[in-house]
């Protein structure tokens, strides 16, 4: 188990600039998910964590010790790769015995070792076989077995489980959390699987282009996202964005009126919004209703997704799109949801920069 | 005309164009047999036209019209090359030196231009400057190097040596390697290389212990070449050794005595010549199994 303390971390790939400038601290058994889309940087602040790229600029600290000249080895890691890396020509139990015997340990330890960490993986009957004897989820724990049998002090994950299908991805990823939850390690996970992220982390890391744009436990960054692309980035179906103007601002709070004329006020801190500015609320799906609510906005069901107890419905408001999520079971009629109501405390408010000026949630559900 | 005819008319014209159809689906799907049988006669009738000499007595060879058919068949050629006469040496020393020569030449090339590819493939040393200068190596036909390697060989003493033929081979076919192995060590998974950084393994164990294995299909293909390359060479074999030190190339021209062409002698050399060859690609070819590298992947 291992702190790990990044300062200021830069690297760049000739003029691109990929990581930009990245403080960040995981403390002793914490389990952190960086998420983001496609080339925001999580993969490369990975691989620095790990070695296997060197920071231009900025401090890795491991437990203390500045490791950015360490090879990844001696910092102590152990990683699972996006495509496993299992050595082919190798049987799963060389595959799993290869560091133990790249630090000279005893022929009959390493069996040992090899044999336990089978065990707990239940792959002990697959030892014998080569890598492309075995399916994609037996990989995977072998993948998972050749780190843990070194003990190591920080356990990375480059999304592990993207080619695995729906069904295996669960199973993995319920075996990664017991396996924290057993060795109590500490763990860094990339994935752009916000379904893993919510159900993985401790704590999320939201990167975009190279800088982290929020951090926080799941349910604190899906309440109150900072911005936009984190609002819109957790969740799904994602959140609803809607056009809105302020009509009135008062003390604590503000009058918005949306493209249907309707009509709402939000509490909101005195002095981030002024009369007619254009702002963007989020409405997240689980927040429409097809009566109640403050307000109601006008509704054009298209279609209507049936996933047994909960249904999506997908549509638009004043040519805005929305998906609303509907917690009854049966087919809806296109008239009787011809309005969603909104409960206005429930609404993110963001500015045209994109910045959160109120959050949906805040200090509700907690 | 009654319906029963229009119906009549029109069966017979769907029989008509179904027995078409069948025709021109059948020349569909014959025809690239026809084009690859052509193809292998053009280019292996040779080889049985020299099969056939090679057993032949000296005066079948050139019978009119010739028999294409083998008939009075003789292993007189084959123990005239095998055993030698009293004016030509018998084939299993040239045989031995093509071996020798070859087999060092290739080892030295294959283990300095698989190293070579490794770091310019993964490493980008040099950029793309450094692998395109090795490739130059191979621009000039070995004649044109004849006159200034000739003299570099007779300062060193290598002249009509094994130790030279060996240095020259090797340094020719070291470009071959490292263009042919610089493609595999690219599109080789480097995560495999990272993955043993990780578990431990210092470059040098990471190439040797996980990368080579990985890399096997690229090498045996490498080494078919650059023995092959080595074994049928002529020129330089020809011009830096061929007294003390001659390879099969070399021996060929020299049954082509002055009083008779010795067809038969030459076709029998040349059956001997090509066996170790073959026999060595084939060797190599259970090598070539593809796929090796990304069963421990995906």
């Amino acid at each position: 188990m291992s702190v790990l303390t990044l300062k200021n971390i830069a690297k760049s790939f000739g003029a691109t600039e990929v990581i930009k400038g990245i403080d960040l601290r995981i403390d002793e058994g914490e389990f952190v998910v960086f998420v983001g889309p496609s080339g925001c940087g999580k993969s490369t602040l990975l691989r620095l964590i790990s070695g296997l790229e060197q920071a231009d600029a900025g401090e890795i600290i491991l437990d203390s010790e500045i490791v950015n000249d360490h090879t990844p080895f001696e910092r102590g890691i152990a990683m699972v790769f996006q495509s496993y890396a299992l050595y082919p020509h190798m049987t799963v139990a060389e595959n799993m015995g290869f560091p133990l015997k790249m630090v000279k340990e005893k022929p009959h330890a390493i069996a040992e070792k090899v044999n336990a960490a089978a065990k707990t993986l239940q792959i002990d009957q697959l030892l014998d076989r080569r890598p492309d004897q075995l399916s994609g989820g037996q990989k995977q724990r072998v993948a998972m077995g050749r780190t843990i049998v070194r003990d190591p002090t920080l356990f990375l994950f480059d999304e592990p489980l993207s080619n695995l299908d729906a069904d295996l991805r669960i199973e993995m990823r319920v075996e990664i959390e017991k396996l924290h939850k057993r060795l109590k390690a500490t763990m860094i996970y990339v994935t752009h699987d916000q379904v893993e992220a919510m159900t993985l982390a401790d704590r999320i890391v939201v990167l975009r282009d190279g800088v982290i744009e929020q951090i926080g436990a799941p349910l604190d960054l899906y309440d109150n996202p900072v911005n936009k692309f984190v609002a819109s980035f957790l969740g799904s179906p994602k959140i609803n964005f809607l056009s809105a103007r302020v009509v009135d601002v008062g003390e604590g709070a503000a009058t918005l009126s949306l493209r249907n004329g309707a009509r709402f006020v939000v509490p909101m801190p005195t002095g981030d919004v002024k009369k007619d500015d254009a702002l963007t609320i989020g409405v997240r799906p689980e927040d429409f209703a097809i009566s109640g609510g403050d307000f109601s906005i006008p509704f054009d069901l298209e279609l209507q997704e049936q996933l047994g107890p909960v249904s999506y419905l997908h549509g638009s408001s004043n040519g805005e799109k929305i998906v609303a999520e509907h917690r009854v079971r049966g087919k809806i009629l296109k008239e009787t949801a011809s309005t969603l109501g909104v409960n206005s405390a429930r609404i993110h408010v963001f500015d045209t920069s994109g910045r959160s000026v109120r959050h949906g949630r805040k200090g509700q559900e907690t | 005309m009654t319906s029963q005819k229009i119906k009549k008319n029109r069966s017979r014209r769907i029989v008509r164009s179904s027995r078409w159809r069948r025709l021109k689906n059948r020349f569909v799907s014959s025809w690239p047999w026809v084009v690859i049988s052509g193809f292998l006669i053009f280019a292996l009738f040779p080889v049985y036209w020299i099969v056939l000499v090679a057993f032949r007595p000296r005066g079948d060879i050139f019978q009119y019209p010739a028999a294409l058919l083998p008939t009075n068949l003789t292993l007189d050629n084959i123990r005239f090359v095998w055993f030698g006469s009293p004016t030509n040496e018998p084939v299993i020393g040239f045989l031995g030196n093509s071996l020798l020569i070859s087999v060092v030449a290739s080892v030295i090339a294959l283990s300095f231009g698989v190293c070579c590819a490794y770091a310019l493939g993964r490493f980008r040393i040099g950029g793309s400057f450094l692998s395109m200068w090795i490739l130059s190596q191979r621009f000039l036909p070995p004649i044109a190097l004849v006159v200034p390697l000739f003299l570099m060989f007779r300062q060193l003493g290598l002249l009509d040596t094994h130790l030279g033929l060996i240095l020259i081979y090797s340094v020719f076919t070291i470009p071959i390697v490292v263009w042919l192995m610089m493609g595999y060590v690219q599109s080789a998974p480097r995560e495999l290389e990272e993955a043993a950084y990780v578990d431990g393994a210092g470059y040098w164990t990471a190439f040797v212990r996980i990368a080579l294995p990985v890399l096997k299909p690229g090498l045996s293909v490498a080494a078919v070449f650059t023995f092959i390359f080595i074994w049928n060479e002529y020129v330089l074999a020809f011009q830096l050794a061929g007294n003390k030190v001659a390879t099969i190339t070399v021996y060929l021209p020299r049954l082509r005595s002055a009083i008779a062409e010795l067809y038969g002698e030459i076709a029998a050399a040349s059956l001997l010549s090509v066996l170790p060859a073959i026999v060595f690609a084939g060797v190599m070819q259970r090598f070539l199994v593809r796929g090796l590298a990304f069963g421990g992947l995906k």
